[in-house]
């Protein structure tokens, strides 16, 4: 039925390009099943650890460490699998830099068709397939934990963190494209793309909330943008931003996705100039 | 037995040298793996630093014990990647590919060359960091090692480093059954999340799993709690009873396996 | 091949016992049957939808009753087109797979049960398919192999150094396998297989891919190792020059059936119902379809024609035509070997169908 929507649009091949991937995902079933099943074993370990932590000999578990309290705690990791879900692109840029490198650019780029619109449809597809097994894995999880998700979040923190996962989304999708991009003019980026996936996992939020590291850390890694792929999403659904800073939170984001998508373009333009002169 | 043992010592020491042959022409790879391995245990350590920066104990266990539980499960892992990770990923695409032919006309043990095929030397380097923080945590804890005790840790850090063996490797022959499982080495990611913690922040009914079926914590608890007080014999005994059935295991789904091997067509 | 070659051989014929001491066949197969379960899937993501909760299975049956017996020291050759069950066939009896019924013995041993003593006196060699390691010296695979198959050092020193010498690879030894050519990758298999003195070979494709020359090579190797060894070689291929340089005996295979057995030669007698008549005129030539009344004209040209005549009419056509007509030359052949294989593939399929 889709078909006779788009055939004929210039969106159909995007389409086609989605459709084919999910399918590809989907044949292996067993594969999706066990990936979203075992995806929460972590939270298991993160709920037991930090409830040692915030019971040990001296405390109650009503205190707080760096601000939050144990239920602070659970929930942001248990929404961090939420906001990574949005955020997390594995593969992307290094599957860039190789199309680069390997000189297989050239059969995108005699299609009518952007390399960047390929790109971003292919993992669209891999984050729908993924999304359409979380509505059944993911509520039952947060029924499990839900004596710890003690926040009741505003309408307003509702909607500011529908749209940081937007931002989470296209963040993710933009910085990664350009990263791939450096391909153009490194030879041998994997190293690097490692430390940045270092960097992407840390300062993101995903292994420890930024908050309990050091103030001076703290000041400047909560605005970078890897904050945005984890770490603001949580704060802000269990209410750690109060509503006065929530226009500056959101507005930094946005001008984020603003600066990946420019500088973005913009070395690609410069990138495929280079690549085409070369020979590919 | 002596010969087949001395044959077999013989086909892994030449596979083990062919490997580093190879590995020798490749070495900026090197190099850059032992650096990726030191940063991930790095996290570890802030992660670790982090915590101990909020409390003194967590159940139980003091900074020093839990870096000496940190620095054994460095070991375990990368020893265990040393010698029989990638052959479990290799095995796979083997398995769905149907490249087992030429292991399967061998007059060898075919489970045998499967897992020991290749060796992974970064990883193998690596492991010595985590001697090095058990090495420092001792010192700083001020406890003395005797020798039946490094001795006996050596041996459960073998006998966890089997067990993780016989996980990952019974995951990568499901292959057989259920095709592509590029997932079920997410899993074995996952489970080694419980090693790396005391089980004393478990409750009971994990705790009693992650002893049994999933004995996660026979693997990196037990060897520490050996030098850190010594472990009660029948722990001892206990924790190599599950390392030989779990072995056995492996022997017993691979040649279930077998059967349903296809083969690539022609 | 030298006396050396010979002396390897016979340490193994004493080790074993005789030369002949199997009264049965050195391969007997009896209806070997092999059948595969494929997934079916609809197109569509309405389709994988439906995949993923139900899957669907056809049927393909790879090999289908096949029997044979192979003699010590024959030098036999499956023939058939791709997908034909040879290749299914040869990993049956390599024990690499378990067939869904009927009975195979090689050597007296039951292949699949893989038993370390029949793996020790066989080798498989495949085209395209390499076991030796990519990043390595060719020795350091062969070595590796001297260990796994137990030969002691002074036997792998004689056939190394005679296998490479006649293979003229010697000089290779130390080159990486990724960059031998295809062709030097194939006799480097040969020789990895070879190692241990197997009594039998199985060769699936092993020219495949191969130039001109390299095929050539391989194949006299292939003969003479045969001729000199007594080895039982068992040969795939789907190359009509492969078989008909290096096997007397053919067992032609399609759809998974056994459809001939038996001399090369006796392929034509059987399934060729006519021969070919090349025909060189002088002066004028002959009208087309005057020459069309004795039989199938497949060539003309003004001077020369060649005709499909029936096998019995042949020489009846022949001193005919010889007499009505000015012929300068004249030449009766059989139908080139492919074209009959063709046709007994083409007669199969509307058998089955």
């Amino acid at each position: 039925m889709i078909e006779f929507f788009l055939k004929g649009t210039p969106a159909w091949k995007y389409w086609v390009i989605l459709s084919t991937r999910t399918q590809e995902d989907m044949a292996y079933r067993f594969n999706y099943v066990f990936g979203v099943v075992f995806r929460f074993l972590p939270l298991v370990t993160t709920i037991y650890l930090w409830y040692a932590v915030f019971h040990s000999p001296g405390y109650d578990g009503t205190q707080r460490m760096g601000g939050m309290s144990f239920s602070d705690m659970v929930s942001y990791y248990a929404i961090m699998f939420v906001a990574r879900g949005f955020s997390s692109i594995p593969g992307m840029n290094r599957d860039i830099s190789v199309d680069i490198k390997d000189g297989l650019l050239n059969r995108y780029l005699i299609k009518p068709m952007s390399y960047f619109w390929y790109q971003t449809m292919y993992r669209l597809a891999h984050k729908l397939v993924f999304w359409f097994v979380a509505l059944f894995t993911f509520p039952p999880i947060f029924y499990l934990i839900r004596q710890y998700l003690q926040h009741t979040p505003t309408l307003l923190e509702w909607a500011a963190f529908f749209v940081s996962l937007m931002i989470a989304f296209w963040i993710g999708i933009l910085f990664n494209f350009m990263i791939g991009t450096l391909a153009f003019w490194f030879l041998e980026i994997s190293t690097f793309l490692f430390v940045i996936m270092v960097m992407e996992f840390f300062l993101s939020g995903h292994l420890l909330p930024l908050n309990l590291l050091p103030h001076g850390i703290l000041s400047w890694a909560q605005w970078m943008p890897f904050g945005y792929e984890g770490y603001w999403p949580c704060m802000i659904l269990i209410g750690k931003v109060p509503p006065d800073q929530m226009g500056k939170v959101i507005g930094v984001g946005l001008l984020w996705v603003a600066f990946f998508f420019l500088t973005g373009k913009w070395m690609w333009a410069r990138g495929v100039k280079r690549y085409s002169a070369v020979g590919g | 037995m002596i010969s087949t043992l001395g044959r077999y010592s013989r086909m892994t020491l030449l596979m083990m040298k062919n490997c580093l042959i190879r590995e020798m022409q490749f070495r900026s790879n090197f190099v850059i793996r032992l650096f990726t391995e030191v940063i991930w245990l790095g996290m570890q350590i802030v992660y670790v630093a982090v915590l101990y920066g909020v409390t003194q104990t967590i159940g139980g266990w003091n900074v020093w014990q839990m870096v000496m539980l940190l620095g054994t499960n460095h070991i375990l892992t990368q020893l265990f990647e040393a010698f029989f990770f990638d052959n479990c990923t290799k095995l796979v695409d083997q398995i769905r590919l149907g490249d087992l032919d030429f292991i399967l006309i061998k007059p060898v043990n075919p489970q045998f060359l499967v897992s020991l095929r290749y060796t992974d030397y970064a990883s193998m380097t690596n492991s010595l960091v985590g001697f090095a923080m058990i090495g420092y945590a001792i010192h700083r804890l001020g406890i003395a090692i005797t020798p039946l005790e490094a001795f006996l840790f050596l041996l459960l850090i073998v006998n966890g480093i089997l067990i993780l063996y016989a996980m990952t490797f019974c995951l990568s022959v499901l292959t057989f059954w259920i095709g592509r499982a590029s997932n079920l080495f997410e899993l074995y990611y996952q489970l080694t999340q419980f090693t790396r913690y005391p089980g004393e922040i478990y409750r009971w009914g994990l705790r009693i799993a992650l002893l049994t079926v999933i004995p996660m914590l026979v693997v990196s608890n037990f060897p520490v709690k050996m030098l850190l007080g010594g472990l009660f014999n029948a722990w001892l005994g206990y924790a190599c009873a599950i390392g030989l059935i779990f072995f056995a295991a492996t022997v017993w789904i691979w040649n279930l396996g077998l059967r349903r091997y296809r083969s690539a067509s022609s | 091949m030298t006396t050396a070659f010979f002396y390897v051989r016979s340490l193994e014929i004493i080790r074993t016992g005789s030369y002949n001491n199997h009264p049965m066949p050195t391969i007997e197969v009896e209806n070997l049957t092999k059948i595969y379960r494929v997934t079916k899937k609809k197109p569509g993501i309405s389709g994988a939808i439906q995949a993923m909760f139900k899957r669907e299975y056809s049927l393909v049956n790879a090999v289908q009753d096949v029997s044979f017996k192979i003699e010590e020291g024959e030098l036999v050759g499956f023939l058939g087109p791709n997908g034909a069950g040879k290749t299914t066939t040869l990993k049956m009896l390599s024990g690499i797979l378990f067939p869904t019924t009927g009975t195979a013995t090689v050597l007296g041993f039951t292949p699949w049960e893989r038993k370390n003593d029949y793996r020790k006196q066989f080798a498989l060699v495949m085209g395209q398919k390499n076991q030796l390691w990519w990043d390595l010296p060719a020795q350091e695979s062969l070595y590796l192999n001297k260990e796994i198959y137990g030969v002691s050092d002074a036997d792998y020193k004689k056939v190394l150094d005679e296998m490479t010498e006649i293979l003229q690879v010697k000089r290779l030894l130390g080159v990486m396998v990724r960059e031998l050519s295809l062709g030097e990758r194939m006799k480097f298999e040969l020789i990895a297989s070879l190692l241990h003195s197997p009594r039998v070979l199985f060769l699936d494709e092993p020219t495949i891919g191969l130039d001109v020359v390299a095929q050539k090579n391989i194949r006299e190797f292939i003969k003479e190792y045969n001729r000199r060894t007594k080895t039982t070689i068992v040969l795939t291929s789907h190359y009509m020059n492969d078989i008909q340089a290096l096997c007397d005996r053919v067992i032609i295979i399609n759809h998974g059936k056994k459809f001939f057995d038996g001399g090369l030669n006796d392929i034509i007698g059987k399934f060729s119902a006519s021969k070919l008549v090349t025909l060189t005129f002088e002066n004028g030539g002959v009208p087309k379809e005057d020459l069309a009344k004795f039989g199938e004209v497949v060539e003309f040209e003004k001077l020369k024609a060649v005709l499909k005549v029936n096998r019995e009419d042949v020489t009846k056509v022949s001193s005919q035509i010889l007499g009505k007509w000015p012929v300068l030359d004249i030449n009766i052949e059989e139908v080139p070997i492919e074209e009959v294989i063709q046709k007994v593939f083409v007669s199969a399929e509307s058998k089955t169908s």
